[in-house]
Parts: structure tokens; C-alpha cells; sequence
């Protein structure tokens, strides 16, 4: 019985994007034109402390949108999504880095959006800046950093978490194999059992390394959901699957 | 929730914004730094570009209008000031979420941050257009012609950048939502420059005209022009300028809850 732990409970959630084809414009009405397209369809699923679950499915197939509607990002059509405890999000391939300012700026700007108090923010960014390696890298803007460097930085961000729920989507680059070691130990020693992992990633690896159960998306529908290897075999089973199709 | 209850949500967004002032203040300065980076003088253009613009069109127009050099000078560099600030804001207004769509795309936020920061980083420039208005009235009319009357002109700024907020939330949802707008801000703050006393006084014959009268944006510049130029209170200003804080308020509160989050798709 799950009472004042951390918990996610999504039930019977539908979600569509609406949007316009191509580059359709000049048109008089302004939503003409406008296209439906289904994102999840009655999805429900809970989701209990302890849980680190990694996100499969192909491309579209609702992954990024489940994270959001969980962040509260998006707001279901129908059903409910409630979440119990503080709810940290790490989406998208850019997160929030600015590549026009320093490593250092971003990081800043990442410990504000997170509302932590100003001695916080600044020992955090001492120990990210120890973690990720970047030293003196740390002042130069973004968009001058490789992209393992840059894999880096955003991984060091995953140092501000303090939160319950963390929901990470793509944007987290391997990096090399000395700093993936390195990023896993500090994972681990952040998710202790009362927190919610949930994570998409497209490398298996990474996804091996944090998790322990995993739930298969297919076009806006839960396939399955249980213990990591069990659900992954069928996830690479739909994927030969699809590429005998092809 | 009750009807009234639903339409403070609206102000719990702008107070929860408030509240994250860190936040909008560290975004904003790092625009302003952004956009003068590698730049000799940095963010000082921003008062060195009015300075110039305010000489340049002072030579050409005194003479055009036939009108005394310094009184001109004084009445195009406060109006060109507050313009430079009023069309600011409308034109940021167009991309203030759009921008922000990697924040809001990820965290749940008060959609007033954004706002905040826009306006924040406006009134930033503001403050340094006073480093060259100030010193320029005082030279040109000496330290005498300062009156209390001022405060009314401060007063009015703080009318001005309260209508800059509610403005720039609601343009920025009709700019996220259809997308014309975007485009058609750059040419309405064009025509509304050109039609509005900026670059010229009002003759006196046709002060009184509605042309003038119902022209909103004239009355924001009284707020500024009239304490200072002439040692007057605007009062019919004064009453227009809130009557349009009002509308901006209503419309802001009246389409929040259905803006809310149907934003972040759009972005």
C-alpha cells in the first residue's frame, strides 16, 4: 500500500497534438488545415517508488509525451495523472543549455530554473565542474565545446537533482567510457529507493546500467510493463519485426 | 473552483513568476551582455545609438519644422525614449514565449517568468536612456527647470511599464497562437511611430483633435513629456493610459485558463 511514497498514477490518459501540414500558410481561416494526430490512447499505468524504468518504444511512438504529461508539461484530454513527491525533468536533446553563454552561465541559469537557493547553486556548480573535468573549459561558451565535452556539462547538470521523480529523455550523451563508469557510480548513489527513475534512451547500454523495469510504447499504446530484460526482449523482437516489414 | 476563484489563477501565475525573480533577472542580463558580446563598448550602445539617432534626427527636423534647436531636442528625446521602450516590448512581445519554448517545453513554469524577463531587460535599457536624457535636460535648460512635477513623468513610467507587462503576455499568446502576428507587429510599430507625435509636436490648432485623442499611444507619451516639458499633469493621459491597463488586465485574465497549456504546443 502505497501511501506517502513517491508514486505516479496515469489513468486512462488520451493526448493528441494538433498541427498544421508541411508548411501550410496564408490561409484565411487559421485553423484550417489543422491536423489531429493521437498520441496515447486511454494509457494507464502506476508507477511506484523504487521503480527505474526504462522508456521503449520506436520514434513517435509517445515516449516524449508520456515524460511530459507526467511533468505537467501537457495537460491530458482525458483521464488524470497524479504524482506524489517533487518532480525533476531532464528533456530533450538541448536542455535548456544556451550555447551563446559559458558552461558556467548555463549552469547558473539551471540551479535558478530548479529555484535553489544561491550557496546551493554555487556549491553544486564547484562539484559539477570537478565531476564533468571541463576546469577552466567551464567559462568558454557552449557552442565552442566538442560534443563530448558538451555530453559532460549535461551530465553534470543531473547534479542539481533534488528531487523525487526524475524523468529523463534522450540528451544524455555516453560520453566516453572512463566518464560513463563515473556517471554511473553517481547515479546510483542518487537514486536510492524512495525515488522514481524514468528514462528514454536509445542505447541499451545506459538503459542496462540505471534500470530495472521497463515499459514498452508502441503508437500511443502500453505494450508492456515489468522487469527490464523480459520487456526488452520483446521490445527487440517488435523491432526485427518491423525491419523484416521493411 | 468557483468563477472568481478561476480568475485569480491568472494572478497566481503572475505573483509565482514574481517569485522567481532570480531567475528572470539573471535571463535577462545575460541577453543584454548576449547581444553586445564582443562588442568594444558593450551594452553601452544601447544609450549611444539613442544619443546619435536623437542628434542626427534633431538637425534634420528642427529645420524641417522650423523649431528652436533645444526645445526640439528636449521634446524628441523623451518621446523617442519612451517609444524606443513601448515598441520594444511590442515587438519582443511577438517571440517572448517562442523563445523560451526549451524552458517550457521541459519544466512546469509560471508563464509570467518569461514575461517578466522581457520586461525586465526593457526597463534595464530604460534606466540607461536616462544616463543621456538626464544630463541632456539639465545642460540644455540648467539645473532650474527641475520641478516636483517630475515625479508625475516617474509615475508615468511605472504606468507604462505595468501596461508593457500585461501587453506583452497576451501579444505573446496571440503571436505563439497565429503566427501573422509576428510579422504584423514590425509594421504596426512602424505606422504607429510615423502617425503618433514622435518626431513632430502636435500642431497647436489640432491638439485637441480625436486623431490625437484616440490615439493611445500619445497619451503614454504625455505621461513622460508633459511633467517635463511643459510642468503639467496630464490628467485626460492619466485617465486613458489606466483605462488601458485595465483592458490588458481583463483580456490577460479573461484567456489564461484557456491559454494555460495549449501554449507549449504551439511553441
Amino acid at each position: 500500500m502505497v501511501v506517502d511514497m513517491t508514486h505516479i498514477s496515469v489513468d486512462n490518459v488520451t493526448f493528441s497534438y494538433k498541427y498544421f501540414p508541411s508548411i501550410s500558410g496564408g490561409l484565411l481561416k487559421s485553423n484550417a488545415g489543422l491536423r489531429s494526430q493521437t498520441a496515447l490512447t486511454q494509457f494507464s499505468i502506476d508507477i511506484n517508488h523504487g521503480d527505474r524504468v526504462a522508456l521503449l518504444g520506436t520514434n513517435g511512438s509517445g515516449k516524449s509525451t508520456l515524460l511530459k504529461l507526467i511533468a505537467g508539461i501537457y495537460k491530458p484530454e482525458v483521464g488524470e495523472i497524479r504524482t506524489k513527491g517533487t518532480v525533476y525533468t531532464f528533456l530533450g536533446r538541448n536542455v535548456g543549455v544556451m550555447p551563446q553563454l559559458s558552461g558556467y552561465d548555463n549552469l547558473v541559469v539551471r540551479g535558478l530554473l530548479l529555484d535553489l537557493p544561491d550557496d546551493v547553486i554555487g556549491e553544486k556548480i564547484d562539484k559539477i565542474i570537478e565531476f564533468s573535468e571541463l576546469a577552466d573549459d567551464i567559462h568558454r561558451p557552449v557552442s565552442t565545446y566538442s560534443m563530448g565535452m558538451r555530453a559532460r556539462l549535461t551530465f553534470g547538470m543531473l547534479m542539481f537533482i533534488e528531487a523525487d521523480i526524475l524523468l529523463i529523455d534522450e540528451g544524455l550523451g555516453a560520453g566516453d567510457q572512463f566518464f560513463l563508469q563515473k556517471a554511473r557510480k553517481f547515479v546510483n548513489s542518487l537514486l536510492d529507493n524512495s525515488k522514481i527513475l524514468i528514462f528514454a534512451n536509445h542505447s541499451n547500454q545506459l538503459l542496462s546500467q540505471f534500470c530495472n523495469k521497463a515499459l514498452l510504447i508502441d503508437k500511443g499504446n502500453l505494450i508492456s510493463y515489468g522487469a527490464f530484460d523480459k520487456v526488452l526482449n520483446q521490445y527487440n523482437h517488435i523491432k526485427d519485426q518491423v525491419k523484416k516489414n521493411v | 473552483m468557483n468563477k472568481s476563484s478561476k480568475d485569480m489563477v491568472f494572478f497566481k501565475d503572475v505573483i509565482a513568476g514574481y517569485k522567481r525573480s532570480r531567475l528572470w533577472k539573471k535571463l535577462a542580463v545575460l541577453e543584454l551582455k548576449s547581444r553586445y558580446q564582443g562588442a568594444v563598448i558593450g551594452s553601452f550602445w544601447i544609450v549611444l545609438a539613442l544619443a546619435l539617432k536623437v542628434f542626427m534626427l534633431s538637425l534634420v527636423y528642427s529645420m524641417v519644422l522650423d523649431a528652436v534647436f533645444e526645445d526640439y531636442v528636449m521634446f524628441l528625446a523623451l518621446g523617442l525614449l519612451t517609444w524606443n521602450f513601448i515598441s520594444a516590448i511590442i515587438i519582443t512581445s511577438g517571440t517572448v514565449f517562442k523563445k523560451s519554448a526549451n524552458f517550457l517545453q521541459q519544466m512546469d513554469l509560471p508563464l509570467s517568468i518569461f514575461v517578466y524577463q522581457n520586461v525586465y531587460r526593457e526597463v534595464l535599457s530604460l534606466i540607461m536612456y536616462q544616463l543621456f536624457a538626464i544630463p541632456l535636460v539639465i545642460i540644455l535648460k540648467g539645473w532650474g527647470v527641475i520641478s516636483w512635477i517630475w515625479l508625475w513623468a516617474l509615475l508615468g513610467y511605472l504606468i507604462i511599464i505595468l501596461n508593457a507587462f500585461f501587453v506583452c503576455m497576451w501579444l505573446g499568446w496571440l503571436s505563439a497562437r497565429f503566427r501573422d502576428f509576428q510579422s504584423l507587429l514590425g509594421s504596426l510599430v512602424m505606422i504607429v511611430f510615423l502617425v503618433t507625435p514622435i518626431l513632430w509636436p502636435p500642431p497647436p490648432e489640432f491638439a485637441g483633435s480625436l486623431y490625437f485623442q484616440l490615439n493611445p499611444f500619445y497619451h503614454l507619451l504625455e505621461l513622460i513629456r508633459a511633467p517635463i516639458l511643459h510642468n503639467q499633469v496630464p490628467v485626460l493621459s492619466w485617465y486613458v493610459s489606466c483605462g488601458v491597463l485595465l483592458f490588458n488586465v481583463m483580456v490577460c485574465v479573461i484567456f489564461y485558463r484557456t491559454i494555460r497549456h495549449r501554449l507549449v504546443l504551439w511553441l
